[in-house]
């Protein structure tokens, strides 16, 4: 059930979403399939390295928040997908047992004269640890369906 | 991918250009399994749904893009070992090829990927240079993109990374 629209998205608006907390074991599957790197994939090894611990792969704590994203309320918007994100930044590890939320902040919301039936929502994506620790920032574009395809906003 | 292939990081500076990783095609199958774990919208996740979308047929996450081409990097490399002699005291004594990332900058999802679609992935240094603070390191800014068959850029993105030198 698609409930949201662009028009649902107001600049300056922060809300937090879900939580996920992380195993090893799903670290591990991860990085065994896309980022086979010793610290993303053995313990020890994790240990050993700059990062301290077994630690999850920076893409997967992206995709991490993408699902978080999706089930904090992406699957109820009228999301016509992104063409990007403009910056990605890991701020700091993530190791098992971390419970991570989302913190949604939007930028900018802009209708396109091109395409009358969406608009172009500029949000920042934050995964927080529980200590509020920011693990991840990201500032990403989606293309969300207008209530009213083509109505003048005020 | 041999143990003892070549030890430079790929698509260091030297005139070679941008250098191709690997080749993956984007079955439906593999489109829905990454969808089902990390990115659950119906464009990603069945055919029906997806046709009554924007795209009009099943595509990829984009970030499933972003993650075969991780994949095909990590790869691209020789498998880690521990730093020599004396870098071992000061440094991390399990250290990975490819490093730590930093940042990624103007990640772009160009086009749709459908079922189907074989992409090549490829990656380019644009820059790099010693670290201030680990000498045994440099910080890369790179590039990295994947390419139809026809040759249209698909994805394209620019990542800062942190790696040993000389393994």
């Amino acid at each position: 059930m698609q409930d949201l629209f662009f028009e649902d998205f107001v600049t300056d608006e922060v809300r937090t979403f879900g939580s996920h907390k992380v195993s090893a074991e799903e670290i591990i599957s991860f990085a065994k399939e896309y980022d086979p790197q010793p610290m993303h994939v053995d313990e020890q090894a994790g240990k050993a390295s700059m990062l301290g611990g077994l630690a999850a792969s920076g893409w997967h704590t992206c995709a991490i928040m993408m699902r978080l994203i999706c089930d904090g309320f992406l699957l109820r918007t009228a999301s016509m997908g992104s063409p990007g994100v403009s910056e990605n930044k890991w701020l700091a590890p993530v190791f098992p047992n971390d419970v991570l939320t989302l913190r949604r902040t939007v930028m900018e919301a802009r209708t396109s004269k091109s395409r009358p039936e969406m608009g172009l929502v500029s949000f920042r994506f934050e995964l927080l640890k529980a200590d509020k620790t920011v693990a991840l920032d990201q500032v990403c574009v989606i293309m969300i369906g207008r209530r009213n395809p083509g109505a003048r906003l005020a | 991918m041999s143990e003892d292939a070549s030890p430079a990081i790929p698509g260091t500076p030297g005139g070679d250009g941008p250098m191709d990783i690997g080749r993956f095609t984007f079955t439906a199958a593999e489109i829905v399994r990454f969808a089902q774990a990390f990115d659950p919208q119906p464009f990603h996740m069945d055919e029906a749904a997806a046709r009554r979308s924007p795209y009009g047929t099943l595509i990829a996450s984009g970030w499933q893009v972003v993650c075969v081409w991780m994949g095909f990097f990590v790869r691209a490399h020789p498998a880690a070992r521990p730093l020599p002699g004396a870098a071992a005291a000061s440094g991390p004594r399990v250290i990975s090829p490819v490093g730590v990332g930093f940042s990624v900058e103007e990640l772009k999802w160009l086009l749709p990927v459908r079922a189907g679609d074989t992409l090549t992935f490829a990656t380019e240094v644009l820059e790099d240079r010693a670290s201030g603070s680990r000498p045994d390191w440099r910080v890369y800014h790179r590039r990295a993109s994947a390419r139809r068959e026809d040759g249209a850029e698909a994805m394209c993105f620019r990542l800062r990374h942190f790696a040993p030198v000389g393994l």
